[in-house]
């Protein structure tokens, strides 16, 4: 597991203390080589020559010299668990395997290329704050260096053919996670994400598929990706995103000069079952650290910081759980074990209670 | 755009929107051919059902941003290089290899219509493509930029611009030869 125990699997705890509205970003690319069929429709042995040739490409080529390819089948389940759980490969990836691989770089810790999975290639950058930019140029730079030497698949009227021709185009997928407890908190969730139906974005969970998801995080991300360059994609993004974070600041006020003490007892509650409890599940874990999240924000929570917090929370995530007790377990014995964890995380992150 | 998946079987893309009111209540449902048929099969005659969706034809096809057509009289379509056919297309929404733009026309290039209406492609290039490609492609991107400067009557930038077209236009025909 030494691997990914590097910056690499971490990726969510480093960076700025500010954003404590935008988690991170992501940008994706979607990249298909051309005259393979595309991964749903092959064959294993199709797929192993896709990943032989992308293999080939990077050991021959000087430019590629950072990149290390690694077959999906060399990992144990739990190590893709535990990818998972750090948002890096897609839940379905880490089920099929076959024919499947990853990228990463020596030189770049936050970028993971997905081999076969959609599509065969999926580049993706991922950063902490609103750092879409910065993410796209590392993806722009990645891709580049790729198609300098793979033959993609491209078309002058529909751009990067990708296997879902709704996703063609310049074949970018820009993805914040935001947490939002202050507008969720009010009941204007649900107004602010009906309005934004028109506008060319797409929003989910980051817990679950639901819009009521543990913790307030939304995955908020672009749609459709012909037409439009990907500077102007962003853009579009980062104003809309703005406006979101301007609607939470204003609700996280609201909150604090009309409903201070029902806010302190929200957290003082989230706080005491983190420390008191004895089984507790990962959604409920979530959900409450959450909370504290918010009070770290609004000053309410001293000693504490944010990223203590979110590191606690990727680490109560199942794979990561199993991964640190070094042990299986079935399920009362894991929520028995997270809460044992969180109690004396807190307890030495922090001397008393709020 | 979100590709819907039928309501009922959960497996197959929906290709009709199915809305119902009973006592005022509206019901909605996504659904694929087959489901729809049996939905259907109480009402009309399968003979019926197929003159229906011939008669919504084209302009139901991609409505509400659902794929297919409903339409049970076309024939099937099959991409030489992969061997995937229209209706396997269909069925899972996703192509087999990337001549299938090519030669599954019809549909893609409907599908990729409805989500983006008749923008041209804008976006980074691929460092492989042929150089004629490539400035084809910058041709486009700078007409769409000239657009912008003259809507915000910026003439002295739409002028440099416009000469830089003419340019590469003429780079252009040069490579034909």
């Amino acid at each position: 597991m030494a691997m990914f125990k590097c910056d690499f699997g971490n990726w969510i705890n480093f960076g700025d203390l500010d954003s404590d509205i935008v988690i991170s970003s992501r940008i994706r690319l979607a990249r298909n080589i051309s005259n393979f069929v595309f991964p749903h429709w092959a064959n294993e042995t199709q797929l192993n020559e896709v990943r032989d040739f992308i293999s080939g490409i990077i050991s021959q080529s000087d430019s590629l010299k950072d990149l290390v390819l690694i077959f999906s089948e060399k990992l144990v389940p739990q190590e893709k668990d535990m990818l998972v759980e750090n948002h890096l490969i897609s839940p379905a990836f880490s089920r099929e395997g076959k024919g499947q691989a990853f990228i990463i770089s020596e030189k770049i810790p936050n970028l993971c290329i997905m081999v076969n999975e959609e599509d065969h290639l999926r580049i993706q950058v991922f950063s902490t704050g609103l750092k879409l930019r910065e993410a796209w140029k590392i993806a722009d730079e990645t891709d580049d260096r790729l198609s300098s030497h793979l033959p993609y698949a491209f078309s002058k009227q529909w751009g990067y053919l990708t296997e879902c021709p709704a996703n063609a185009g310049n074949a970018m997928k820009a993805s914040v996670v935001m947490q939002l407890p202050a507008l969720v908190i009010n009941d204007e969730i649900e107004s602010l994400f009906s309005n934004l139906s028109d506008s060319n974005v797409e929003v989910r969970g980051l817990f679950g598929e639901d819009i009521n998801v543990a913790g307030d995080f939304f995955q908020i991300s672009n749609q459709s990706t012909l037409g439009k360059s990907e500077d102007e994609i962003i853009n579009n993004l980062e104003v809309l995103l703005k406006k979101i974070i301007e609607r939470e600041r204003a609700a996280r006020e609201i909150l604090l000069k009309e409903d201070k003490i029902r806010l302190l007892d929200e957290i003082s509650r989230s706080w005491g079952i983190l420390t008191h409890a004895k089984l507790i599940s990962f959604e409920e874990a979530v959900d409450h650290l959450s909370m504290l999240c918010l009070g770290v924000d609004l000053n309410l929570l001293s000693d504490l910081s944010r990223s203590q917090i979110t590191e606690l929370m990727t680490l109560t995530g199942p794979a990561h759980l199993r991964n640190l007790m070094g042990e299986d377990f079935d399920d009362d014995s894991e929520d028995i074990a997270r809460a044992e964890l969180i109690k004396r995380e807190l307890y030495k992150l922090r001397e008393g209670a709020v | 755009m979100k590709i819907m998946f039928c309501d009922e079987c959960h497996k197959n893309i929906s290709v009709v929107y199915l809305v119902k009111v009973v006592n005022g209540k509206v019901y909605k449902k996504y659904l694929c051919e087959e489901c729809a048929k049996k939905f259907w099969d109480g009402i009309l005659s399968l003979d019926e059902f197929s003159k229906v969706s011939q008669l919504l034809g084209e302009g139901f096809d991609i409505e509400e941003g659902h794929y297919g057509p409903s339409n049970l009289l076309e024939s099937d379509e099959v991409c030489p290089t992969c061997g995937i056919k229209l209706s396997d297309f269909r069925k899972s929404g996703r192509l087999g290899c990337s001549d299938c733009y090519e030669s599954l026309k019809s549909k893609v290039s409907l599908i990729l219509k409805r989500i983006c209406g008749d923008g041209k492609y804008v976006g980074k290039i691929p460092k492989l493509l042929d150089e004629r490609v490539k400035l084809e492609l910058k041709v486009i991107e700078l007409r769409r930029q000239l657009k912008f400067y003259v809507k915000d009557e910026e003439y002295e930038k739409a002028a440099n611009l416009r000469d830089e077209i003419k340019d590469l236009e003429k780079q252009i025909s040069l490579e034909v030869v």
